[in-house]
């Protein structure tokens, strides 16, 4: 089984603003190098997303829009709420 | 509409958006009557949710955490500007649109799902009704076994092949520029989330 690393809303949002964060890139090959893979739990996109249309951030908005069309993001069900409970 | 006419159309939609599979056929069809007549048969929405076991438990719990609550969620919402506010009309012609839908669950849903003010509002609306009852948490699931299988299934290349993606993307994103005032809004941004 492989390893995964899943981001929260502050990573997900340094992912999509290198511009304004430059560290993201080195721990995205450090990923690759350590054979990680990267998730991205649906709420993770909806709390970044709305806080950066309230500040109507197009850019970013436009980056997370690319994000989503190449990286996988886990659904929310109620499978997964219920086992959240248990985390 | 009276502050308990509000509440039991707020539950019903919370209700709704936690149930699995469709309505009956009978039961939404008596939802499209109520629809037809909205507002003045908001009250039979009641009887309706306590008629149908799926949607009893999560109708009252809802309606449970809103009377405790009033309507404080409305304006939980981080909101920078009135324009930006969702209005009591949108509201109310969203109801009206889930209750004369041919199928109102997937209705609320898919509208749960969209990045809007509206999505925002019915996400809100599920937090609140849900954290008031024993703090189910609805920040970050992490369902591991999805994960699990899901990863399990590919082989690396492919998530080799996703991360070289990302990092041809974040090349291309590091040459953006941005204003001072984009900066500012960003870090406010990463404050708020740090935050939650």
């Amino acid at each position: 089984m492989k390893r995964v690393a899943f981001l929260d809303s502050g990573l997900l949002g340094r992912v999509v603003n290198p511009g304004l964060l430059r560290e993201i890139k080195p721990w995205i090959q450090f990923l690759k190098e350590q054979k990680i893979a990267l998730r991205v739990a649906e709420i993770t996109d909806y709390e970044l997303r709305r806080n950066l249309m309230l500040e109507k951030l197009r850019k970013s908005i436009n980056n997370l829009n690319k994000y989503r069309q190449t990286q996988r993001f886990i659904p929310i069900t109620s499978e997964a709420m219920l086992e959240a409970c248990e985390l | 509409m009276d502050s308990l006419d509000t509440i039991t159309l707020l539950a019903f939609l919370a209700a709704l958006m936690r149930l699995d599979n469709s309505l009956p056929a009978d039961l939404q069809n008596q939802l499209n009557e109520i629809g037809k007549t909205f507002p003045s048969n908001v009250s039979k929405l009641h009887a309706l949710a306590k008629s149908y076991s799926p949607l009893e438990q999560g109708y009252k719990n809802a309606r449970l955490a809103l009377q405790k609550d009033g309507e404080r969620f409305r304006f939980a919402l981080p909101e920078p500007d009135e324009s930006s506010q969702l209005s009591d009309g949108k509201i109310i012609k969203f109801a009206i649109e889930v209750l004369n839908a041919n199928d109102s669950v997937n209705l609320v849903k898919k509208a749960d799902k969209e990045s809007s003010l509206l999505g925002q509002f019915l996400f809100q609306l599920q937090r609140q009704t849900m954290s008031e009852l024993g703090g189910v948490p609805v920040a970050r699931p992490y369902p591991s076994r999805e994960v699990e299988s899901n990863i399990s299934s590919d082989g690396w290349e492919e998530e080799e092949k996703s991360l070289d993606e990302l990092l041809e993307l974040v090349e291309e994103w590091e040459k953006i520029e941005y204003s001072s005032e984009e900066a500012e809004a960003f870090e406010r941004v990463m404050e708020r989330l740090k935050k939650e």
